[in-house]
């Protein structure tokens, strides 16, 4: 664990993921790493392109030109949107989500994209990502992102206190977690959140700087890395002063007396004595991640691919917090402008990718949408991990995540009213049903014999029992019959399948019952053994003067 | 692989050379088997239905084969197991199980409705892999129906994966050469009472159990059971 510093020595560490919308959305679209991408501001051909990726600036597409000109300079290039600064977050404080944002996202320079229709902005998803990363390693973070989506791409952590053996251990722990959420992401640790954000800023990979080098680590940085407003900048050009080192070489009262409270702040900044403290928010425990497609899709194969990615990024996340899945909120926006609320169960809340997978793809495949999908919108309920305890005396039964599964399929296959654990009801009436969820995990534990091992031969003296319970197969629902009787008492009985003259009788047992509703019943129940060798129950019902038979003695 | 690992094979299933016919060294290890409880019937079985394989116990009306289902399925939870029970029949009567010993708290129940969903999910149960004994009641379902042919290899090929014991219910023979036990029900004498002026009673019956197929061992080895009312 780094050693804590006194009180007042702070030590703080920034994560910068550089060009982050494009980050954001290769994290979302991975196919377009390499593919010529630009993100302009609006959709259409007169948008300005304010993100180039790697692989189109080598096509020599450039911050700044139009939609136009880049496809003039790369014809293959590709452009995603990137939503107007302030627009409303989807669902923040929402859950589950109530809006969804429809319309086609890609376009080219001709592309055609509907006046309303608002681009899925990848950004929000990533950054919370972001914000994950940097919770699994410190309980006090800061997100530096804030309502009006300034500041995506930042995070602060306190670095004190770090369960990591040194500084740079964290920041490498970092970078690492934050590859495993997709995002490449840089760090800065020191003393004060300016040097730690220059830091991580200046230089990829881990930056370490250590108490008291501050002023000699930012001596050669420009001084418009700390964006002081223009004014200021200009005064600063005038005076000579371009590097960070120079400008600490001033008097903060000095500066402060001639350009106000902005330029001693700037001097303080530029000898590492920022004293801006780190403002700890907790970050919600909202996992959602979307998706905007090029194309509507009527189909699951590809609908499935999709979701997986969308799955994958989820339990990424999940897993830096030490969550599971124990439910889904599907939300698919629809090409008709509609937009459909799903929500998958999860019988026991799993990380595994394929057991989410399959249960949405059974959900869909149940209730197919209805129109193409264009968005696919997926929040995780959050839910700890379940572990299995054995027992040493009792086998192992199915592992819960595919139990869950399994029973999802079983559903799918004969409909979730025929699939569970019977219970018995509370009620005279004999054909009275009612079915639980199946949860083997918490039933209670049923008294166990001792064990022997199964494999022996059974013994005789060890084993005398010859004798069995008889067993009731119930007929559902009760089949009409067609009875004889002599006296009141039945003599022959014809029914679909079985018949016969009745050679032994018992009965009959009166049962009655609900008589306080138009559902009552009232029985005259018989056992009676027929000369075809079954043994039946049968009963005459005195509402409606007709004779059933609901059960055979097997 | 190396000189260790072959000397180590060689040392777990013996030496081709030293091996005698008759000798249990390379033998396979015995099959794990699910008791029914039931003396003489677990002796005629070699111990149990086995895991793993595919049986089938049939009969006609009032045989006691869902009685001796129950038996198993009770074993079977009374060993801590989790069951389930593809109920094509839905002839499962959850007071008469629990009456007969089966924890329905660990008792999946499922009830398809056509022949070819209840086989795919007994194959569905079996890929679980965790259950102590899957059952599949057919009950008269399979007369007049004809199943496609890899139906039932497909469930052995399932239930061998497994170690769990797979018992199919039916009125007849159904599962061909793929079940590893056959157990043919005949009932043999019913039992009424009458103390006194008081009514009379269904007490049970006597049913022969014959085991008409059994590929594991000795067939045509049969029991006598009591299918007692309480």
């Amino acid at each position: 664990m780094i050693s804590s510093p006194p009180a007042s020595a702070s030590r703080i560490a920034c994560i910068v993921v550089p060009n982050f919308a494009l980050a954001a959305l290769h994290r979302a679209e991975p196919a377009l790493r390499e593919v010529p991408t630009a993100l302009t501001d609006r959709p259409g051909p007169r948008a300005t392109i304010i993100a180039v990726s790697d692989a189109a600036a080598r096509y020599g597409v450039r911050v700044g030109l139009t939609a136009t000109q880049g496809t003039t300079i790369c014809a293959s290039l590709v452009f995603r949107t990137i939503p107007e600064t302030g627009s409303q977050p989807i669902s923040r404080s929402s859950h589950p989500p109530t809006d969804i944002r429809t319309g086609l996202c890609t376009h080219g320079p001709s592309a055609r994209v509907a006046a309303h229709a608002t681009p899925v902005d990848y950004r929000r998803t990533a950054q919370a990502a972001l914000c994950e990363v940097a919770t699994s390693c410190s309980p006090r973070i800061e997100d530096a992102s804030d309502d009006t989506n300034e500041g995506y791409g930042i995070v602060y952590l306190d670095a004190r206190g770090a369960p990591f053996s040194s500084e740079h251990a964290l920041g490498a722990a970092l970078t690492a977690r934050a590859a495993r959420v997709g995002l490449d992401a840089r760090v800065g640790i020191a003393s004060s959140k300016m040097t730690a954000y220059l830091a991580a800023r200046q230089s990829s990979g881990v930056t370490v700087v250590a108490r008291g080098t501050e002023r000699r680590f930012l001596a050669p940085l420009p001084i418009l890395l700390l964006e002081p407003d223009p004014d200021m900048a200009a005064t600063l050009a005038r005076w000579g002063i371009t590097r960070l080192g120079e400008l600490a070489c001033l008097s903060p009262s000095a500066m402060g007396t001639r350009l106000g409270p902005a330029g001693a702040t700037l001097v303080l900044c530029a000898r590492g004595e920022d004293s801006t403290p780190l403002v700890p928010r907790p970050v919600p425990l909202l996992f959602e991640e979307e998706i905007e497609l090029d194309y509507g899709i009527n189909t699951l194969e590809p609908l499935t691919f999709v979701l997986r990615g969308c799955l994958d990024r989820l339990v990424a996340r999940l897993a830096l917090r030490g969550l599971a899945c124990g439910g889904l909120h599907l939300t698919l926006g629809l090409g008709t402008r509609a937009r459909e609320e799903r929500t998958v169960a999860v019988a026991a809340p799993t990380t595994d990718i394929k057991v989410l997978l399959a249960l949405t793809r059974l959900h869909l495949e149940a209730t197919p949408p209805t129109a193409p999908v264009v968005v696919v919108r997926v929040v995780v309920i959050p839910a700890q991990v379940r572990t299995a305890q054995l027992d040493l005396y009792r086998p192992a039964g199915p592992a819960p995540e595919r139990l869950a599964t399994t029973v999802a399929r079983l559903a799918a296959i004969c409909g979730s009213d025929r699939v569970g654990a019977p219970l018995i009801v509370n009620s005279h009436r004999p054909e009275a049903l009612a079915l639980a969820p199946f949860d083997p995990e918490t039933s209670p534990h049923t008294h166990l014999e001792p064990k022997r091992p199964s494999h022996l031969p059974c013994n005789r003296q060890a084993a005398t029992n010859e004798s069995c319970r008889i067993a009731l197969r119930a007929i559902r629902p009760p089949h009409l019959i067609e009875v004889f009787d002599n006296r009141g008492r039945p003599d022959f009985v014809r029914g679909h399948g079985f018949g016969g003259r009745v050679v032994a009788l018992a009965g009959p047992w009166r049962l009655a019952g609900e008589w306080w509703n138009e559902e009552g019943f009232a029985r005259d129940y018989y056992d009676v053994s027929l000369s075809d060798g079954g043994v039946y129950r049968i009963y005459r019902d005195r509402r409606m003067v007709q004779w059933f038979v609901d059960g055979e003695y097997d | 692989m190396g000189a260790i690992a072959v000397s180590d094979l060689l040392a777990r299933l013996g030496f081709p050379a030293t091996l005698r016919l008759g000798s249990t060294a390379g033998a396979a290890p015995p099959i794990p088997r699910l008791q029914l409880r039931l003396g003489t019937l677990d002796v005629v079985l070699g111990g149990g239905l086995p895991r793993g394989q595919l049986s089938e116990i049939f009969g006609p009306s009032s045989c006691g084969k869902t009685a001796l289902l129950y038996a198993l399925l009770a074993a079977a939870i009374s060993r801590g197991e989790v069951i389930a029970l593809v109920d094509l029949a839905d002839a499962f009567s959850p007071p008469a199980a629990a009456a007969a010993g089966i924890d329905l708290t660990r008792t999946l129940w499922v009830r398809p409705t056509s022949i070819r969903d209840a086989l795919r999910c007994a194959e569905l149960l079996l890929e679980a892999n965790g259950f102590g004994a899957v059952a599949l009641d057919l009950g008269t379902a399979t007369r007049g129906t004809r199943l496609g042919m890899g139906a039932w290899p497909r469930l052995a090929r399932a239930t061998q994966r497994s170690e769990t014991a797979v018992v199919v219910l039916a009125d007849e023979h159904v599962a061909g050469t793929f079940a590893a036990i056959g157990l043919s029900l005949r009932p043999l004498q019913q039992h009424w009472s009458q103390r006194g002026c008081g009514p009379t009673l269904f007490d049970g019956f006597d049913t022969e159990a014959v085991l008409v197929r059994n590929r594991l061992g000795a067939s045509q080895r049969a029991a006598t059971v009591r299918v007692a009312a309480a």
